[in-house]
């Protein structure tokens, strides 16, 4: 192996991978000039640099802990800061660590953190913690710092041997960028172009219809509401399609038949951004419509009631500003439950685990899913039971809560919105368009907005995706997709490469890409994850036909039903990984058993539609998960802890954390999704049959 | 107030709620337990055999609830003669149980999860029944599990349901039962009930002497400690099987068979009984089939204050740590907190000194805490459970029962053992006080890590037997078979432990058990019901005084003549599943729901994705018959030809048949019983 050279104060050492680091504090006036000079750069690997990325700051000799380790020891690089992301990369011989199985094109490499998905920075001197933000100041000397992310991974970055003054530089781009407060200074935003206005009124004309977002035709609300069945009592509307009628509504959007827009306009004033009413669902003959809440000085309700032009007992209205989790609450749930799954060393992972259970209650995250999960059926009921003409969920923002529980209510009643393009299609229509405040709430952006508001955090989008969890725990075979995906969809959001999350409504991203900026498209797992990634996003147990139109109302929403999230939130914590267990282990044998039916259909099929003459009957013909035993007795090593363990290994964490020795202190792989395939088998269908 | 967190805790309103307690009943169902409750809906439709023989045995409940479980479709063979011998005049009795000693009519079970229901109690020998016809409601408790009975109010009391009898039970549950104040008729049950519930106490022998069932299989057979040892290797070059214990001269507690070093002679022995508690000297549990590492149990050294020494006990564990040419170090386990072993010197007891074990032992504390500790865990977490569950706060309530710690530490235990002998190929040497609590569970748990062949249902059968009952847990004792001490402080349940940490191990390692929950649920049930000889008294030798092996059946022989009920049929033998290492944190321990809180008709099911899991299985295997029979069907077509092809040109073809019996045929897959997907041969 190579080896890894320092000069460091006259004397030298040699080290290999982990190396060891002097425990006595080293004055970053003692670095040698040519340490500080020279920038090591050529001995790291290359980080992805994808088209419009530039890199701000760059520092050398940059030690990668494990956050489970002794923080003694770890992996030689170099950190890149760019506008997009901060990027480690190993020493050029350690490029192994590097290999995640995603597509060279996605720019997103093994340790690399979207600034976007930053939650939190902390740094680490002299024994003390101390928070990172664009006011604090740096404590010197700064030995190490700790990046805390809102998919629940923790990066430990040792600064030792690093130059000084690229470390300062490094600390003060970590004070700032993943903290803005305007979309506008994220990654991919271009400036408005500064010529004259009549070349770029031009320039809108020609791709306007690139600038639409996701539901802002009439086409796809056309679509919806015939998949629906409500395509005779309701229309889509054009009122708001230069943003004028609201900022957050999209360009289009769906309105009982008999309102006209002079009605809509001049009943609407009451309420926040116009938002009186939408149509989210229709269930037979039951339509589900969504809003904001009125303000104070105008007389409650009697508006719906005009506007809808039907008996008050013909209406049912769910107020869900009380019944269900606020924004605030959200949060706050949030940030404990990230205190419990983001352990910053051994020792807090023991001390969370003393009180593991209590830990959890504390968060009340369990409690918010409860409570929306409750409200969801209460008012999927309602819309079963097929006695009411309308049912109206509101709150006071109406993009919120309201998106949670109607895409919830859908869940539960429609098969479709289990599929995994019912699922996109769900969040393009409840989320995406109807205007959910993505940037604000994921904190995108956050601090003082520019027109001097509080912006306020909140996952509402998590807590929605856990409830989803929790259905898929009760009812594991009436989803299409696996536990998997949803945890991709969280990801995903934190990726600042799609529109749909990085602005908080339908106005801004017409905005933007009207200004030239150019974002991915969103839900495009198939351009970047590989086949047999894509494969684990589908649940196996989806096979079972006749389940998959159960009605999921008689699911159990109290907590003692719930369960905590373990494949989302422990996912990069080795200590609770089971090696070679469950749930992956169940995972990828439903998998097989689900492989061998498709195969034993179509030969099935095969054998019937033939002529018996024609049939070549084969000498021997084993389903793919005989097939993949005997390989794996053949190949094997047992499991032996201390060997290496690279063959055969996949853990609880599956498919995000690495396979690999027991020893994860030492262990610095990230996700491995390529090198599953031998636990796995292939599982992908065969397409040449 | 306590209304209100009711109703926030069901989601339901009143009117829901039979329906609610009838569903829940069905997934009740599910769980094969010997003991049930349930709406028998099919009741009316009963045949009226009057005959009061008209057998059930106790699997006729666990066939019919596994089933459903299985998802297999060979249900209620039994559960329809249950029925059929269910009359409104009658209840169904077991082989040599007798008629109702006593029954009391117009009793209300105050069924916590229900309206008051009438009906009427019986008491049997073997059980308590209760019976109601509108709605039909069946209520079948063993009296072995009952753990107090006690009078609830005054003959003068005015309150509606005030006057009755309250049945505590072993397995988390309590029933309340209402009488009239007229007729006596609780005096008699009561007397009946406290008489044939606790007969140790009252003269009487268990049920299990009269219960007279006839099984195909013997399950006495199942587990010789020879035949163990040898399926172990022994005797080895190091190791012998000893039978100085015939007689149980040496030491009562253990069997007269163990595996011992080869070069500790007899005399030796003696020597080393005497230095360890109650004779409990160190012998051998488990011996790596490559490595010979080894694991071996006992009881504490007698040490006491003074620290004392024993060269032979000294020379012995260097013996038990040469025995295995890997390591240079015995690592003794034990299982108490260090300051309990501390405290046992001033009673006698002690630890192993690591300097006069000269260096070659490393001495580690378990922490786990004693019986005591335990049982009062159980009893809070009994009170969490059943038979409210206060939603807001219950997993603080839980956690504050510390059951979930214990559970946690006595694995974290057994990992550290099967660690040791498996990533250091070093001996470890297990004890705690006696030898016969947390050592069982040590032992048993790391063997259960260790050793693929203690997850069939075989191997967990000879596991208990062989680190259980033969070295001598005090099931008797522990669990007060027949006996109406409640208080007594020597009860505990160690052995629930166990199988909960068993269960524990499963849902992290689904694929790597032949059998399935509902075989640890029943083996829990059998412990307290006192049915079967299997669980009765606290040693081996107190067991072949009473000669249990002739007068009683044993639990495996009900189990293995039921084969079908339970196993797992997700069992695969991954390679890489042959050592399980299990995590102990907090974060993968959980509440066994389907055990701790199954009385409670709110608390779902906590395996669908494995009952789901089973049906596409069956589906699997659906297809796999029908491309068989497809296949078959084109290979006679085409034999058919052949011939007529073959007799016009007289040449001679074996008639290709194609194998008839595709299940016959090895493909080493999915041994648990899903074996009709094999390689078809034609």
């Amino acid at each position: 192996m190579t080896s890894v050279r320092f000069s460091k104060g006259g004397g030298s050492f040699i080290s290999y991978i982990n190396f060891e680091e002097k425990k006595a504090p080293l004055p970053s006036q003692q670095l040698p000039e040519e340490m500080a000079g020279g920038n090591g750069l050529e001995d790291c690997c290359k980080p992805r640099i994808s088209s419009k990325e530039v890199v701000l700051n760059t520092v050398t000799r940059v030690l990668k802990f494990s956050t489970f380790g002794d923080l003694n020891s770890g992996v030689p690089g170099a950190l890149y800061c760019t506008n997009l992301k901060l990027s480690f990369v190993p020493m050029k011989n350690l490029a192994e660590l590097l290999d995640v199985g995603t597509d060279e094109s996605w720019p997103l490499g093994a340790f690399d953190v979207c600034l976007t998905n930053i939650e939190s920075v902390e740094q680490l001197s002299g024994g003390k913690r101390k928070r990172l933000g664009p006011s604090s100041g740096l404590a010197s000397p700064v030995e190490m710092i700790q990046i805390f992310c809102k998919d629940f991974r923790v990066f430990t970055f040792s600064f030792r041997f690093s130059p000084s003054e690229d470390v300062v530089k490094a600390l003060d781009y970590l004070g700032r960028h993943p903290f803005v407060n305007s979309p506008d200074r994220l990654f991919g935003f271009e400036e408005p172009p500064q010529q004259n206005s009549s070349t770029s009124v031009q320039i809108s004309k020609i791709k306007e219809h690139d600038f639409l977002s996701p539901y802002d035709t009439g086409a796809e609300w056309g679509a919806e509401l015939k998949r629906c069945g409500a395509s005779e009592c309701f229309r889509t509307t054009d009122v708001n399609k230069i943003f004028a009628f609201s900022e957050s509504l999209p360009r289009r959007f769906v309105i009982p038949a008999k309102v006209t827009d002079h009605k809509l306009d001049v009943e609407s004033k009451h309420y926040k951004d116009h938002r009186v009413m939408s149509w989210s669902y229709t269930k037979g003959r039951t339509h589900l419509l969504r809003g904001s809440s009125p303000d104070a000085s105008s007389s409650k309700d009697s508006r719906y009631l005009t506007l809808l032009d039907c008996q008050r007992t013909d209406f049912e209205e769910f107020d869900i500003e009380l019944s269900c989790p606020g924004i605030r609450e959200t949060h706050q749930s949030f940030v404990r439950l990230m205190a419990i799954c983001t352990p910053s060393n051994v020792q807090e992972f023991d001390d969370v685990d003393a009180h593991f259970l209590s830990k959890v209650e504390e968060t009340r995250w369990l409690a918010n899913v409860s409570l929306c999960l409750k409200e969801a059926v209460k008012v999927a009921k309602v819309l079963a039971g097929q006695t009411k003409q309308y049912i109206l969920v509101r709150e006071k923002t109406g993009v919120d809560m309201c998106s949670v529980i109607c895409s919830l209510v859908q869940v539960i009643l429609d098969p479709f919105c289990r599929t995994l393009r019912g699922l996109e299609n769900l969040v393009c229509k409840e989320w995406v368009s109807m205007g959910h405040p993505f940037a604000e709430r994921l904190g995108h952006i956050r601090g003082i907005s520019c027109n001097n508001v509080q912006l306020e955090p909140a996952p509402m989008y998590l807590l929605f995706l856990d409830c989803v969890w929790q259905l898929l725990q009760q009812f594991p075979a009436s989803f299409e997709f696996s536990e998997t995906y949803l945890c991709r969809m969280w990801d995903h959001s934190l990726v600042g490469l799609y529109d749909a999350f990085v602005f908080s409504n339908n106005k801004e991203r017409s905005k933007a890409k009207q200004n030239g900026s150019v974002y991915r498209k969103l839900f495009d797992w198939a351009d970047w994850l590989s086949a047999q990634d894509l494969e684990l996003l589908k649940n196996p147990l989806y096979l079972l036909v006749d389940s998959r139109n159960e009605p999921l109302t008689d699911l159990d929403y109290t907590i003692k039903g719930l369960d905590v999230w373990a494949q989302c939130y422990f996912r990069w914590i080795p200590k609770s990984e089971i090696v070679n267990g469950d749930p992956a282990m169940l995972f990828t044998f439903y998998a097989r058993v689900a492989k061998d039916i498709r195969a034993l259909q179509r030969q099935l099929e095969t054998l019937r539609c033939s002529d018996s003459e024609q049939v070549t009957l084969r000498q021997k013909e084993r389903l793919p998960s005989d097939e993949f035993l005997a390989n794996s007795k053949r190949t094997s090593r047992l499991l032996k802890p201390g060997s290496d363990l690279k063959i055969n290994v996949i853990t609880s964490s599956f498919p995000f954390a690495p396979p690999g020795p027991i020893d994860w202190g030492s262990f610095h792989g990230s996700c491995h999704t390529s090198q599953i395939s031998a636990v796995l088998g292939d599982i992908r269908e065969d397409s040449t049959e | 107030m306590g209304d209100e967190r009711d109703s926030q805790d069901s989601g339901l309103d009143k009117s829901s709620m039979l329906y609610e307690v009838t569903k829940s009943l069905d997934t009740l169902l599910e769980l094969s337990s010997s003991s049930r409750e349930t709406f028998n809906l099919n009741a009316s439709a009963a045949a009226s055999s009057t005959d009061h023989g008209g057998s059930v045995t106790p699997t006729s409940s666990l066939v019919s609830g596994s089933a459903s479980d299985q998802g297999s479709s060979n249900a209620n063979t039994m559960d329809s003669n249950a029925r059929k011998s269910l009359n409104f005049e009658d209840i169904p009795l077991l082989p040599g149980e007798k008629p109702p000693l006593k029954n009391a009519q117009d009793v209300s079970y105050l069924c916590p999860f229900h309206d008051p229901i009438r009906g009427t109690l019986y008491v049997t020998n073997y059980k308590l029944y209760f019976k109601s016809v509108d709605p039909i409601y069946v209520l079948d408790v063993p009296l072995g599990v009952i753990s107090r009975i006690e009078k609830i109010g005054y003959h003068s009391s005015k309150q509606e349901n005030a006057y009755g009898i309250e049945v505590v039970c072993k397995d988390m549950r309590s029933l309340k039962f209402a009488h009239k104040q007229e007729g006596h008729s609780r005096r008699d049950i009561f007397t009946k009930m406290t008489q044939y519930a606790f007969p140790l106490t009252n003269n009487l022998e268990f049920f299990a002497f009269d219960y007279s069932e006839k099984f195909p299989e013997n399950g006495w057979s199942v587990y010789d400690a020879e035949a163990e040892l040898k399926r172990q290797g022994l005797p080895t070059e190091s190791w012998r099987i000893c039978n100085k214990n015939s007689g149980y001269k040496l030491c009562d507690t253990y069997p007269e068979i163990f595996g011992v070093p080869a070069l500790a002679d007899d005399p030796m022995l003696e020597v080393v009984a005497g230095f360890r508690s109650r004779g409990r000297l160190p012998v051998l549990s488990w011996i790596h089939p490559e490595t010979h590492a080894t694991i071996t149990r006992c009881a504490q050294p007698l040490v006491g204050m003074v620290g004392k020494r024993c060269t032979e006990d000294e020379k012995y564990l260097s013996y038990i740590m040469e025995a295995n040419t890997h390591s240079s170090k015995l690592y003794i386990m034990d299982a108490r907190p260090l300051v309990n072993a501390v405290a046992n010197k001033a009673m006698g007891g002690g630890y192993e000194s690591e300097d006069v074990y000269k260096k070659n032992a490393e001495i580690t504390f378990l922490d786990i805490h004693n019986i005591h500790v335990m049982r009062e865990s159980l009893r809070k977490l009994s009170e969490a459970c059943f038979p409210n569950i206060e939603d807001n706060h219950w997993l603080s309530n839980v956690e504050s029962t510390h059951w979930l710690d214990h559970i946690g530490c006595v694995l974290a235990g057994a990992v550290k053992i099967a660690y040791k002998v498996e990533g250091s190929r070093s001996s470890v040497l297990v004890h705690c006080s006696d030898g016969w609590d947390r050592t069982s569970q040590l032992t048993s748990l790391a063997m259960l890590l260790l050793d693929p062949y203690y997850r069939t249902v075989k191997g967990y059968q000879v596991l208990i037997e062989k680190e259980w009952c033969s070295f001598g847990h005090m099931f008797g004792t522990r669990y007060g078979h027949g006996v109406d001490h409640y208080s007594d402080s020597d009860r505990s349940p160690v052995f629930v432990q166990f199988v909960d940490c068993t269960w524990q191990v499963m849902k992290q390692f689904q694929n790597a058990f032949e059998f399935n929950e509902n075989f640890l649920v029943t083996i829990l049930d059998h412990l307290y019901s006192c049915l079967f000889g299997t669980f009765l008294y606290n040693s081996e030798k107190i067991r072949g005084e009473k000669n249990l092996k002739e007068k009683t059946q044993s639990l495996w022989s009900m189990i293995n003549s039921n084969i079908d009920q339970f196993v797992n049929p997700m069992y695969t033998r991954y390679p890489q599943q042959s050592v399980l290492f299990p995590v102990a944190s907090l974060r993968r321990i959980r509440l066994w729901k389907t055990y701790y809180c199954r009385w409670n008709p709110r608390m779902r099911s906590q395996q669908p994705l494995i009952t789901r899991g089973v049906e596409l299985l069956q589906l699997r295997r659906l297809l796999q018959k029908q491309v068989d029979e497809c296949l078959r069907e084109v290979a006679a077509y085409q034999a058919r030809k052949k011939d007529k092809e073959s007799t016009s040109t007289c040449g001679v073809t074996r008639s290709g048949g194609g194998n008839p019996d595709p299940g016959s045929s090895s493909g080493g897959s999915s041994p648990g019983g899903q074996s009709t997907h094999q390689p078809v041969m034609v």
